[in-house]
C-alpha cells in the first residue's frame, strides 16, 4: 500500500509512488481515510485531476478490450499435433465405440433386447409365450 | 476445487481424449486470449496456444491439484508465452511487433466478442484504433510487466490467483503491476 502523504502541494505523475496510489484508488484498495483524502484532491487539484483521469482512461482501455476466440478450428489442429507427435498414438481415427457416447449405445441395445423379447413373446411360432393348452392334463382322481 | 474439476483431471490423466476435447473446448478461448495478447500476433498465439494445450497433455500427471486446473493453464500459458517472447526477440522476428490487424477486418468478426460495443461506426472505428495502439504499447512493454498487465487488467485475475501463476510475492506483483501501468500510461499519451 502507498504510504506516501496524498495532500502534498507537488506531485509527480510519473513518481511511483503516485502511480501506486492512483493504481490502489482505482481498484479501491486504499483505506477509507486516505481515499477520503484522494477524492478531496481530486476535487481541487486540477493536475492532480488531470493525472489522474489519464491513468483511469488507459486503465479503462485496457479492460475494455476485445474477448479474442481461438479460431472455429483449433481443437482439431491441437488434435491433429497430438496425433502426429505421438506417432499416431492418440487422436487416431476413432473405433465405433468411442465415436458414439456409451450411454447412447446402452440404450440402443436394451432397445433392440426389448424388442427381441418383445417379438418372441408375441409370436405365434416357435415363440417363448406360454401356451396353457400345451401342458398335459394332470392325472386326476 | 469443484468435483467435476476433479473428475475432469482424472479422466485426463487417464488420457481420455473426450476429456481433452472438453478442455479445449472450455479453456481455449482464455488461453487464445492471453497468448494474443501477450504476444499480439494471431498466428503467433495459435502456435502457442497449441503448444499450452500440447504441454497438458503431456505433463498432465505432474498436476497435483494444489491450484485450480485454469490457474495451472494459465501458468503454463504464462511461462510458455515468456519464453516465446524471449525467442522472437533473440530473432529480431519483426512479427512480434506486427500485431494483429485483424480486429477491423471482416474475417475476425466471427471470432470476436466486444464487452463494450461502440454504438456508431465511427466510435466504433475510435475504438478498434484505440484496442491496436493499447495493443502496441503492451507489446513494447518487458515481459514481466506484459504478463501483469494481461493477466490483471484485461483477463481480470485476482492477485491470489496471479500470485500462484507468477509465483510471485503480493507485494512484489503490486509494485511490478504498478510500474507496468505507469510504463503503460507513458506509452499511451505519447501515442494520443
Amino acid at each position: 500500500m502507498a504510504d506516501e502523504t496524498i495532500n502534498t502541494a507537488q506531485f509527480d505523475a510519473n513518481d511511483d509512488a503516485v502511480v501506486e496510489l492512483f493504481s490502489e484508488y482505482y481498484e479501491g484498495a486504499l483505506p477509507d481515510e486516505k481515499a477520503t483524502e484522494f477524492s478531496a484532491r481530486l476535487e481541487t487539484d486540477s493536475e492532480f485531476s488531470a493525472a489522474y483521469k489519464q491513468f483511469e482512461k488507459t486503465m479503462e482501455l485496457l479492460s475494455g478490450m476485445h474477448k479474442m476466440s481461438a479460431p472455429i478450428d483449433f481443437d482439431k489442429k491441437v488434435e491433429e499435433t497430438i496425433h502426429r507427435r505421438s506417432g499416431g498414438r492418440f487422436f487416431g481415427r476413432k473405433a465405433f465405440g468411442e465415436r458414439i457416447p456409451y450411454e447412447i449405445l446402452a440404450v440402443v441395445v436394451m432397445l433392440i433386447a426389448g424388442a427381441i423379447y418383445w417379438m418372441g413373446r408375441t409370436s405365434g411360432t416357435g415363440g417363448h409365450k406360454f401356451d396353457d393348452n400345451s401342458v398335459p392334463e394332470m392325472h386326476q382322481k | 476445487m469443484t468435483r467435476a474439476e476433479r473428475r475432469l483431471i482424472r479422466r485426463l490423466k487417464d488420457r481420455d481424449e473426450r476429456a481433452f476435447s472438453e478442455l479445449i473446448e472450455e479453456q481455449g478461448d482464455r488461453v487464445f486470449n492471453l497468448c494474443f495478447r501477450m504476444l499480439g500476433n494471431r498466428q503467433e498465439a495459435e502456435d502457442l496456444a497449441q503448444e499450452v494445450f500440447i504441454t497438458v497433455f503431456k505433463s498432465v500427471d505432474s498436476f497435483r491439484g494444489d491450484s485450480k486446473l485454469s490457474t495451472w493453464l494459465y501458468r503454463i500459458a504464462s511461462n510458455l508465452s515468456k519464453n516465446r517472447i524471449k525467442y522472437l526477440a533473440r530473432r529480431h522476428d519483426r512479427s512480434k511487433v506486427e500485431f494483429d490487424e485483424g480486429i477491423d477486418r471482416n474475417a475476425a468478426s466471427d471470432s470476436l466478442t466486444s464487452p463494450k460495443q461502440a454504438k456508431r461506426p465511427d466510435e466504433n472505428m475510435e475504438g478498434q484504433q484505440l484496442e491496436q495502439i493499447m495493443q502496441q504499447a503492451i507489446s513494447e512493454l518487458g515481459e514481466d510487466h506484459r504478463i501483469l498487465i494481461v493477466l490483471r487488467d484485461i483477463e481480470e485475475l485476482s492477485y491470489d490467483e496471479i500470485c500462484e501463476i507468477t509465483d510471485l510475492a503480493e507485494g512484489t506483483v503490486k509494485s511490478r503491476l504498478h510500474r507496468a501501468r505507469l510504463a503503460l500510461r507513458k506509452k499511451m499519451m505519447t501515442r494520443m
